[in-house]
C-alpha cells in the first residue's frame, strides 16, 4: 500500500484516472472485491502497463477506466469528464468517440475486410476517416497489402495489429489494450509491441495495456503492478528481467 | 452498420434460406389465396358477362322474396304473353324468350356426359337473334331447330367423340329425349363454360324440356343502337304486367357472379385461415432464429457495443436484418403463391369446386398485402430477441467464456401460469357458460402463449423424467439430457415451435372427423334408409318419376321413398322446405312428425336449416331456386357422397 502512488489529486496531464475505485462482483457473504479502492492516475502521452497475476484485478481496472463497465463505488474520469456519472447511451459515445481498444482476441467482426474493420468506429459514428491519417496508421503497421482480406485470412499477428490499427484510426485520446499479446506468438507480440511504442513515441497517443508478460511491459513508460485488487507497486521503464525480478519480490 | 448487418446475413447462408422459407410459406398460402379470389372473381365476372355480353335488358318475375343466404332466390317463370308487349317497346332491336334447366348429354354409348367436380350440366334456349346469343357461338354446324336438334358444347363434343349428325339421348327432369347433334359450341374463345356441360336448344323445344310451355324463364332484350342499357331497363319497366321486372344486363350478369362469389366465399376464408396459421407457425422460427442469432453472435455484438455502437443502433440493425428478411421472403412468397393459387385450384377441382378457366390474376392489392404482412410479421417476431440483444454488455467481448443461460424466474413462472390458466378459463367459459366463439380464439391463443411463457421452468424436471430411459443408454444419453437442461428457455422455444405445429396438425384432423362424423350422423340420425339413389350432377333438379318406378322394380328392393325441397319462405323469414311421400315417408327418414293436417307433414328446425347451410356450398346452390319450380313432384334431396343437392331416392330394403 505504500507504493500507492495514485494518490487522488487532480492532474489534467492525466488522460484517465480512477478515484477510491472498488468492484465488488456477488453479494452478500459471497461477495468478491476484484478492486479494493484503487485511486491511480494514467499519464498523457505515455504508454501504461497494468501487470498482475492472475484475478489480482487488472482487467477489471482497465474495464472500469475505459467505461466497459462501472464501478461499485468510486468515480472514474476520461480527461475531465466523470465517466461513472454517464448513462449507458453517452458512455457509448464516449468510447466511439474518444477511446480505441484492443483486446485479446475476437477484435474484428468476421464477415469485414480489414480495411472495414479498422474504419468501422467512425462508420458507426456515421463520419467520414481521415483517410491521411489512416493510411499512415495502416503503413505504420504494415497492412497495405492485407486490406481486402477478411479476418479468417489473417494470421493472429494481422489480425491483432488489425485491431491496432482500428484502435488508433479515430486518434482517441486514450487507447486500451487487454493483453493485446496473449494470443500471439512472440515474433508477432514483438511486432505489435512496436507499433504501439510508436505510437506513443512518435505519434503522440496515449496507451494503457493490461499484460502479464514481463517482456511486453518492458515496452511501456510506467508499470503498475496490481494484486488482490490493490496497486501493489509501480516502476518507471525497466527491462523485462528488471520487472520479473520485481514480480518476483513481490510474490515473496 | 448496415454493411455489418448484410454481410452477418450472408455469412449464415444456410440459415437464411431456412428461415426464409419458414416466411415464403406462409406468405405463399396468403398470396395464393388472394390471387386466386381475384382470380375466381373475375373468372365469374367474365362467365357472365360473355354469356349475357349481347343481352341489354332483362325481363323477370319480381322475386317473391330475398332467399335467406342472398342466393339462389326463387323466380316464378313469365309468362309469354309478356314477349310482344315487350317488342313493341321503343328502343327494343329484338327481345327473346330464354329458358335454361337441368340437361344431362350421353355419349354415344348412352353414358352420360359427366363434369369434372360435379360442375352443373345445363341446358339452355338458343335465341335466333344472333347478338342475343352473347358470346355464345357456333363453332361447327347450325343453329338447333325444331323438336330433335341440339348443339352441344365443343369439349363434350370433343371428348365423346360425339360427331355432328349422330343421334344422342338427353335426360331432363321429365322424360328422355332423343336429338340429333346439328352444332357445337363456344364461349368466347373457349369451348366450354367453366367446365359445364351445355346443350342448346330453340326456345319452343327448350320451354318444353327444360321449363314450362308458355312460360320463360326470362326475356332477353337486345336495344337498338344509341339506347343504353339503363334508359332501355327504364322503359321496359314502365310497360311490363305487375310482378315483372325489367333490369339491365349487366346488373344480372353482376347478381349471378355475386351470387356463386358468396358461395364460394368460405374457400377464400378457409385458405386465408390456412395461411394466418402458417404465419402464425413462421413467426415462431422467426423468433427462435433471431433467438439463437443473437445468442450466437453476443461477442460480435458486445464488441460493437465497446467500440462504440449505442443499443438503438444494435436493435435497428438487428431489425433491419428482420426488415430484409422479411421483405425478401416475402417476395418469394409471392411468387411461390402463383403456384400455390394453382394448386389450390386443382385442389378445388378435385374435391368438386371446379372453377371457370382464365389466367392468374395478380391484383396489386395482393402484392403489398402479402409483403406487408410478410415483412411485419418478421419485424414483429424478430422484436423481442432484438430486445435482448440490447442487453448484451460490452464486457462480454473480452469474456473468454460464452455466458451461461439466464436461470428462468419465478415470475416467468407466474405469468406463464396465470396467462394459461386465464386461457383455458376462457375456453371453458366459451364452452360451457356461452360465452361467444371468440372468447375460445382468444381464450386458445391466450393458453399457448402462457404455456409458452412457462416452459422453461418445466424443461429440467421434463427432461430429466424423458431422460431416464436415455441414462440407462450411458454416457450419449446422459449428454443429451444435459444439453437439453443446459439452456431450459431454447429448449422450451424449440419444444414451442413443435408445440405449435402439432396442435395445427391434430387440429386440422379433429376438425376434418367432426366434420365427416357430424355428416354421418345427420344421414344415420335422420333415415333408415339403406341406398340413396342421387343424380350425376349436383345441378340435377331430380328425377323423373319413372326413376321412383324404376328402382321399385329391383328385386330387393322394400319401400322407396321420394322427397324434394326447396326455397320458400316460412313465417316471414326465408327458409327451405323438404316435400317427401306422405305414404312411406316415415318409414324411411327418422321424421318427428309433430302435426300431420291434411297430408302435410311439418317439421320445423334442424333438418331443413341443416340442408340449407350445407346447400350453399358449390355452385348448386345459386339454382337453389330451380327446384321450387311447380313440378316439385319428383325427388330431391341434399344429402350424397358430396355435400351437394342431388335428386335421391331412399329406399329400404
Amino acid at each position: 500500500m505504500s507504493l500507492t502512488t495514485g494518490t487522488p489529486r487532480v492532474m489534467t496531464t492525466h488522460a484517465a484516472r480512477a478515484e477510491s475505485v472498488t468492484k465488488l462482483y456477488g453479494t452478500g457473504d459471497a461477495a468478491v472485491a476484484a478492486l479494493d479502492n484503487v485511486s491511480v492516475g494514467l499519464g498523457q502521452g505515455q504508454f501504461t502497463a497494468i501487470m498482475g497475476p492472475s484475478g489480482s484485478g487488472k482487467s477489471t481496472l482497465l474495464h472500469m477506466l475505459a467505461g466497459l463497465d462501472r464501478p461499485t463505488s468510486g468515480e472514474v474520469y476520461l480527461g475531465e469528464t466523470e465517466t461513472t456519472g454517464l448513462n449507458d447511451k453517452a458512455l457509448t459515445l464516449l468510447r466511439r468517440d474518444r477511446i480505441g481498444f484492443i483486446f485479446q482476441s475476437f477484435n474484428l467482426l468476421p464477415t469485414m475486410t480489414a480495411a472495414e474493420n479498422i474504419v468501422l468506429p467512425m462508420r458507426i459514428a456515421g463520419r467520414r476517416p481521415d483517410e491521411h491519417w489512416v493510411a499512415s496508421i495502416v503503413a505504420t503497421v504494415g497492412l497495405e497489402d492485407r486490406l481486402g482480406h477478411r479476418p479468417a485470412e489473417l494470421s493472429g499477428g494481422q489480425q491483432q495489429r488489425v485491431a491496432a490499427a482500428r484502435a488508433l484510426a479515430s486518434r482517441p485520446d486514450i487507447v486500451f489494450a487487454d493483453e493485446p499479446t496473449g494470443a500471439l506468438d512472440s515474433r508477432s507480440g514483438l511486432e505489435l509491441l512496436r507499433f504501439l511504442r510508436t505510437a506513443v513515441s512518435e505519434l503522440g497517443q496515449t496507451v494503457v495495456m493490461v499484460t502479464h508478460d514481463p517482456t511486453a511491459a518492458s515496452f511501456a513508460d510506467r508499470i503498475l503492478f496490481l494484486a488482490d485488487g490493490q496497486v501493489v507497486g509501480e516502476r518507471q521503464a525497466a527491462t523485462a528481467e528488471e520487472i520479473l525480478d520485481h514480480m518476483k519480490s513481490l510474490g515473496a | 452498420m448496415l454493411t455489418a448487418t448484410l454481410r452477418g446475413m450472408f455469412a449464415h447462408k444456410l440459415r437464411l434460406v431456412l428461415t426464409t422459407a419458414s416466411i415464403a410459406l406462409g406468405v405463399a398460402f396468403l398470396a395464393g389465396t388472394l390471387i386466386l379470389t381475384s382470380t375466381m372473381t373475375l373468372a365469374f365476372d367474365q362467365l357472365f358477362g360473355k354469356v349475357s355480353s349481347g343481352t341489354d335488358a332483362v325481363v323477370r318475375t319480381t322475386a317473391p322474396y330475398t332467399a335467406q343466404d342472398g342466393v339462389g332466390t326463387s323466380r316464378a317463370p313469365i309468362s309469354a304473353s309478356v314477349l310482344p308487349t315487350v317488342r313493341k317497346v321503343d328502343g327494343v332491336r329484338a327481345a327473346e324468350g330464354s329458358v335454361s334447366g337441368y340437361a344431362l348429354l350421353t355419349d354415344n354409348d348412352g353414358k352420360a356426359v359427366l363434369t369434372k367436380g360435379g360442375a352443373p350440366t345445363m341446358g339452355y334456349s338458343m335465341p335466333s337473334d344472333e347478338k342475343l346469343r352473347g358470346d355464345v357461338g357456333l363453332l361447327s354446324g347450325h343453329a338447333p331447330q325444331g323438336a330433335h336438334e341440339v348443339a352441344i358444347d365443343a369439349t363434350s363434343a370433343e371428348q365423346h367423340d360425339i360427331a355432328l349428325g349422330s343421334t344422342i339421348e338427353v335426360l331432363f327432369r321429365g322424360p328422355t329425349r332423343e336429338f340429333t347433334v346439328v352444332g357445337t359450341v363456344g364461349f368466347g374463345g373457349e369451348k366450354d363454360l367453366g367446365g359445364t356441360t351445355s346443350a342448346y336448344f330453340d326456345v319452343p323445344t327448350a320451354q318444353r324440356v327444360l321449363g314450362t310451355p308458355g312460360h320463360f324463364d326470362t326475356i332477353d332484350v337486345s336495344a337498338e343502337d344509341g339506347v343504353s342499357q339503363t334508359e332501355l331497363a327504364k322503359r321496359l319497366d314502365a310497360v311490363v304486367p305487375p310482378g315483372a321486372e325489367a333490369v339491365t344486363g349487366e346488373a344480372v350478369a353482376q347478381e349471378s357472379s355475386d351470387a356463386i362469389k358468396e358461395n364460394l366465399k368460405f374457400v377464400s376464408v378457409l385458405f386465408l385461415i390456412f395461411a394466418g396459421i402458417a404465419l402464425f407457425v413462421g413467426s415462431f422460427i422467426i423468433w427462435n432464429t433471431f433467438t439463437m442469432t443473437v445468442t450466437q453472435r453476443a461477442r460480435e455484438i458486445a464488441l460493437l457495443r465497446a467500440i462504440g455502437a449505442t443499443r438503438r443502433q444494435v436493435l435497428r440493425s438487428l431489425l433491419v436484418e428482420a426488415l430484409v428478411l422479411g421483405a425478401v421472403a416475402s417476395a418469394v412468397g409471392l411468387g411461390l403463391g402463383l403456384a400455390v393459387a394453382k394448386g389450390l385450384k386443382v385442389l378445388m377441382d378435385v374435391v368438386g369446386f371446379s372453377l371457370p378457366s382464365t389466367s392468374l390474376q395478380v391484383a396489386p392489392s395482393t402484392v403489398w398485402i402479402s409483403l406487408l404482412v410478410g415483412t411485419l410479421v418478421t419485424v414483429v417476431a424478430a422484436l423481442v430477441p432484438a430486445r435482448r440483444a440490447t442487453k448484451v454488455l460490452p464486457v462480454e467481448a473480452l469474456r473468454e467464456s460464452t455466458p451461461g443461460a439466464e436461470k428462468p424466474s419465478a415470475r416467468r413462472a407466474v405469468i406463464g401460469l396465470a396467462v394459461a390458466g386465464s386461457g383455458a378459463g376462457a375456453m371453458l367459459w366459451s364452452l360451457y357458460g356461452g360465452a361467444d366463439m371468440k372468447v375460445f380464439g382468444l381464450g386458445l391463443l391466450a393458453s399457448m402463449v402462457g404455456v409458452m411463457v412457462a416452459l422453461p421452468i418445466v424443461v429440467r424436471p421434463l427432461s430429466t423424467a424423458i431422460g431416464m430411459p436415455l441414462r440407462m443408454r450411458g454416457l450419449p444419453g446422459e449428454l443429451a439430457e444435459q444439453n437439453a437442461v443446459r439452456n431450459p428457455r431454447r429448449t422450451s422455444a424449440t419444444a414451442a415451435a413443435l408445440m405449435v405445429g402439432l396442435t395445427l396438425v391434430v387440429s386440422m384432423s379433429v376438425f376434418a372427423s367432426s366434420l365427416k362424423a357430424s355428416f354421418g350422423d345427420v344421414i344415420s340420425d335422420q333415415t333408415n334408409a339403406d341406398l340413396f339413389v342421387t343424380t350425376a350432377s349436383t345441378q340435377a333438379d331430380g328425377f323423373s318419376p319413372s326413376v321412383i318406378a324404376a328402382v321399385k322394380s329391383v328385386p330387393g328392393v322394400d319401400q322407396v321413398s321420394a322427397n324434394g325441397w326447396g326455397e320458400a319462405r316460412f313465417a316471414g323469414a326465408g327458409s327451405s322446405f323438404s316435400a317427401v311421400d306422405p305414404g312411406n315417408a316415415e318409414e324411411v327418414m327418422n321424421l318427428g312428425v309433430s302435426r300431420a293436417p291434411s297430408g302435410i307433414s311439418a317439421r320445423t328446425g334442424s333438418w331443413c336449416r341443416e340442408r340449407s347451410r350445407t346447400g350453399t356450398r358449390g355452385r348448386s346452390a345459386t339454382r337453389c331456386g330451380r327446384s321450387s319450380r311447380p313440378a316439385a313432384s319428383t325427388s330431391s334431396t341434399w344429402w350424397g357422397s358430396t355435400p351437394a343437392r342431388g335428386g335421391s331416392v331412399t329406399t329400404t330394403s
